[in-house]
């Protein structure tokens, strides 16, 4: 509080200023959007960052990591077989030859692929049919939930083998397929769980006087509000793909050689796992690491998004 | 006076239920009520007294048990398809709460031009910009406001959006639910001001939905008084003030503190006690029996009705003279 | 100072840091309470209020970063320095608070005749029995039927009014010396609110407890209050006793605060009074008065220079307005709510 003795009047400070404008007062805070706000938060997570980084590397390498030397994935070469790493095969060479290097990275590629795919259309389908199940409601929302449950209540492998089958297994379009439809049903009941709290809220209402359709109301403000909170479940469910696809692949129902994926490359250097250890031992690193950081950015994101933990 | 006007919204012995464990929830139970054109018709009651479920059932969200609700003279819940969107474009509504009304992930012109995107009102986008613009200026924000985001607003300004998005349809009632209730006093009054200044430029009909008995009477023209599921009483408004006849009423008026400490220790109160009971199960006879300081053994026995007092002014008591 | 004074608050300074940068949400606020008055803390959201309330009640420490200086002197102590061991000490027994919103505050699954024992329990050697007795006593003292039942039902098993009821006995039983109200009647029904502020009219005249309402109900404050600090844009802007502020403010805020709720024993208006635009952003408070910018009596002086704190002619009312500077009087004759500029 400044000292009024101290203060000098001078002769205009007692004129009258202009009435104050009814209209608002322009906003002056420099506003966060939502989504920057959650990046200022995930960025102090040290560790989240390093494993988004290394996840970038991943994907990097997996573009054009085949190309950095003149070995492809699919040609033998007996003249060297089994070689340790060297500075000509730089991760070595497989039991036919095939330098590793090439073969790691394309099988990452493959991985990968199937490791998005196979989280991202499941998801979509699962938000679609717990959007209609959750904002409808009544008798088509029970009818959903107990088709869940009984789908749910038997093993996915036995899914796998079924459709494998009727589409026959190999490709990798099979794999991504029979994992959509298996994997839908732990996001439509996550999606319907949001979608029942979300649509109590009064801008849902709002819409519905508006006039809005079901179609309207469920795509452009149910499910993108759920978006935000199903992030977290997206990122974390990654890992546990890309170890499906691995394990699928380990079992023979992947897919099939000469194609590499991580899996496939596992089970081949597990027969000479003892004479060979380094065969194994790389596509196993690989998937551990894309595994622990995909969880760690999830987990990130979780503290960034959770609304209660930001500072 | 109100004779003269042509009613647009007819309410004929609506019953709204709810079914909840242990039994029926009675959340309206029996309302006649006209809505004029232009007018300002304020509902009244305490929370639970089934206002707003009032209002949701005028704005067909919810379906009556039993009675009928009109609009221009037919029976909403007969509408065709065609009819239905007839009467989205002429009824809507304002909320309570300024942060849940507005979606979190829509800018404020997407919000506002929600309605006439779903109807299809606007040719280009360019006329669709215009639109934006002339509602945001109707409801005294900056057309720079168009491109950000619920988050940057405080509530005051929220609600002017809200209340931009009802108008974008050009209604002829807009049910207001509680639109002031969450807002700082001196916002309060602007938001007020707005309602009023709009209704004399647009002649629309609200009704407002409130517990504030004080702010009603600042923008009302009649005003309707709800206990339990039923109105008590209805007159004009200035007549709920100077001439109430229902104890509920009297109960309410003298309960609001009056700014005024040199006038509050003077005051003669009636302070009722114990609390709103259930309407999962109403005693027999009047449902104010409970808390009446009049109470009578004819109000145990028999259910009043509203009945004219004075002209305009109903009641249902059985004391009311 | 005075013998019965028991909360002591001095030009408290609380600043949070946001990832938007620090709100300085209260601006040198200094205010007391004497034995047994009730103080009224009024000013709309955002004002400060209520966090300077919390840090008087310990909740933000000077350890933790916020509060950038001030003093809170509560019997002797300030609290300010206190670890939150002593702190736990005070609260509940000699201060307690109860809040808008009784059912986050209560735990629904025990029953609450537990809760109200359980601080009892904790701040005294007693036995069950004995915390058990004095819930009871604390019950009949806030006349609620049939407290032998009520000590055994769940919170959601209350209505609104009988869990700030509830609230008020776990705020009583250690008969505090302050008990702090933020907003306690805002989510109730008007005929509950009025239930709640009798009973607590009553319970002040019965126990000699003080009472620090927060609210920003003028009507509310004008039924309890004996002495009034009205809060704007985190300072105190004008105080004195109830009947100074409701009759003679001087400070054109408590005039706007007044003049927007419209009274029940007054005619329809035209329009009602509003003050035009919002509150100043805290991040960035302007230099001169904060609320030069919404003031219909604004000078140049006023975007310039913070107004000083200014002893008016009533025992105890100040007022920070330049409105009220012998140089402007002498200028522009006094300013009233009712009459506008008397010269």
């Amino acid at each position: 509080m400044p000292d009024t003795k101290a203060y000098t009047f001078s002769p205009d400070d007692f004129d009258t200023l202009p009435p104050p404008s009814q209209t608002e007062a322009p906003i002056v805070r420099k506003q966060i959007s939502y989504w920057r706000g959650v990046w200022l938060t995930f960025r102090k997570n040290k560790t989240a960052l390093v494993s988004l980084v290394i996840i970038c590397l991943l994907i990097l390498f997996v573009l054009v990591g085949p190309f950095m030397n003149p070995f492809d994935y699919r040609t033998n070469d007996y003249s060297h077989v089994n070689q340790s790493p060297d500075s000509v095969h730089w991760f070595g060479t497989d039991n036919m030859g095939r330098d590793i290097w090439t073969r790691v990275w394309e099988g990452g590629r493959i991985s990968l692929l199937i490791a998005v795919l196979a989280t991202l259309i499941p998801e979509i389908i699962g938000m679609i049919i717990g959007g209609i199940s959750g904002y409808f409601g009544g008798w088509l929302d029970t009818f959903i939930m107990r088709l869940i449950d009984v789908l749910m209540g038997i093993p996915s492998l036995i899914y796998m083998i079924l459709l494998m089958l009727v589409f026959g297994s190999g490709s990798v379009m099979t794999l991504i397929i029979a994992m959509s439809l298996t994997g839908w049903m732990g996001s439509a009941r996550a999606t319907r769980g949001l979608v029942l709290q979300i649509k109590a809220r009064d801008f849902v209402t709002a819409s519905e006087t508006l006039g809005a359709p079901a179609w309207w109301i469920i795509l452009k403000r149910l499910i993108p509000n759920t978006l935000g909170i199903r992030v977290v479940g997206i990122t974390m469910s990654i890992p546990s793909v890309i170890f499906y696809e691995s394990f699928l692949s380990y079992i023979g129902l992947g897919v099939t050689p000469p194609t590499p994926s991580w899996g496939q490359l596992i089970k081949a250097a597990g027969e000479n796992f003892r004479y060979y250890p380094y065969q194994f031992i790389i596509p196993c690193a690989m998937v551990g690491i894309t595994m622990l950081c995909f969880n760690l950015v999830g987990d990130g994101l979780r503290d960034a998004l959770d609304p209660k933990l930001r500072g | 006076m109100s004779e003269e006007k042509k009613a647009i919204l007819e309410l004929r012995d609506v019953h709204t239920h709810f079914k909840v464990p242990g039994g029926i929830l009675k959340a309206v139970g029996g309302v006649d009520l006209t809505i004029h054109e232009g007018e300002t018709l304020g509902l009244v009651g305490e929370s639970g007294c089934g206002k707003s479920t009032l209002g949701k059932t005028i704005l067909r969200l919810i379906r009556p048990a039993q009675g009928q609700v009109l609009f221009e003279g037919r029976d909403i819940w007969t509408y065709s398809r065609r009819e239905r969107k007839q009467y989205t474009l002429s009824v809507q509504m304002i909320f309570q709460d300024p942060y849940a009304c507005l979606d979190p992930l829509s800018v404020i012109g997407d919000t506002v031009a929600e309605g006439m995107d779903v109807h299809h009102l606007n040719s280009s986008k360019n006329a669709r910009a215009q639109e934006i613009l002339r509602l945001l200026s109707d409801v005294g924000l900056d057309q720079s406001h168009a491109s950000r985001f619920p988050h940057e607003f405080s509530g005051g300004q929220r609600q002017r959006v809200g209340i931009a998005r009802a108008l974008s349809l050009s209604p002829k009632l807009i049910v207001c639910d509680e639109p002031i209730s969450a807002l700082d006093v001196s916002i309060q009054a602007q938001v007020i001001n707005l309602l009023k200044r709009l209704q004399k430029e647009m002649g629309m009909a609200y009704l407002f939905i409130t517990h504030d008995l004080s702010m009603v009477r600042q923008i009302s023209s009649r005003i309707a008084v709800m206990y339990l599921g039923k109105i008590v009483e209805i007159a004009p408004s200035e007549d709920i003030y100077l001439s109430n006849r229902h104890p509920y009423t009297q109960a309410l008026l003298s309960a609001i503190p009056i700014a005024d400490p040199a006038v509050e220790k003077t005051r003669q109160r009636i302070v009722l006690s114990g609390d709103v009971p259930s309407p999962v199960n109403l005693p027999k006879g009047c449902a104010f029996q409970g808390r009446c300081p009049r109470v009578c053994d004819r109000c145990r026995q028999s259910e009043p009705v509203l009945r004219e007092v004075a002209p305009g002014h109903q009641v249902a008591c059985h004391l009311a003279e | 100072m005075s013998d019965t004074r028991i909360l002591d608050v001095r030009d408290l300074r609380v600043t949070f840091d946001t990832m938007q940068g620090s709100v300085q949400a209260v601006r040198g606020v200094s205010f007391h309470v004497d034995a047994g008055e009730t103080i009224g803390i009024v000013g709309e959201s955002g004002c400060g209020k209520s966090v300077t309330v919390k840090t008087a009640l310990g909740l933000n420490s000077r350890s933790s970063g916020s509060v950038k200086g001030g003093q809170v002197l509560f019997e002797g102590k300030d609290i300010l320095d206190l670890d939150d061991r002593a702190i736990r000490d005070i609260l509940g027994n000699r201060m307690s608070m109860i809040f808008q919103d009784p059912f986050t505050y209560l735990n629904p699954t025990m029953p609450v005749g537990r809760q109200i024992t359980e601080s009892y329990l904790r701040h005294h050697k007693a036995t069950r029995k004995e915390a058990e007795e004095k819930a009871l006593q604390i019950l009949r003292l806030i006349s609620l039927p049939n407290p032998e039942a009520t000590l055994r039902r769940y919170p959601h098993q209350l209505s609104g009014g009988m869990r700030q009821r509830i609230m008020i006995a776990m705020a009583l039983i250690c008969s505090p010396a302050v008990l702090f109200a933020d907003e306690p009647t805002t989510a109730l029904d008007v005929t509950i609110q009025a239930q709640i502020i009798d009973l607590m009219n009553d319970l002040k005249e019965k126990t000699g407890t003080s009472i620090v309402l927060i609210t920003h109900d003028m009507g509310v404050v004008a039924k309890m209050a004996d002495r009034i600090y009205v809060m704007y844009a985190g300072k105190i802007v004008e105080e004195g006793d109830a009947d100074t502020i409701f009759h003679r403010p001087r400070h054109p805020y408590t005039f706007g605060l007044l003049d927007s709720v419209p009274r029940l024993d007054e005619r329809t208006q035209d329009e009602l009074h509003s003050i035009p635009g919002m509150p100043p952003d805290l991040i960035a408070p302007p230099e001169g008065c904060p609320f030069a910018r919404r003031c219909r009596y604004a000078m140049k002086i006023c975007e310039r220079v913070a107004p000083p704190e200014i002893q008016m002619k009533e025992d105890g009312h100040v007022c920070s307005c330049w409105l009220c500077e012998e140089h402007c009087i002498q200028r522009r004759g006094e300013v009233t709510r009712e009459g506008g500029v008397r010269v």
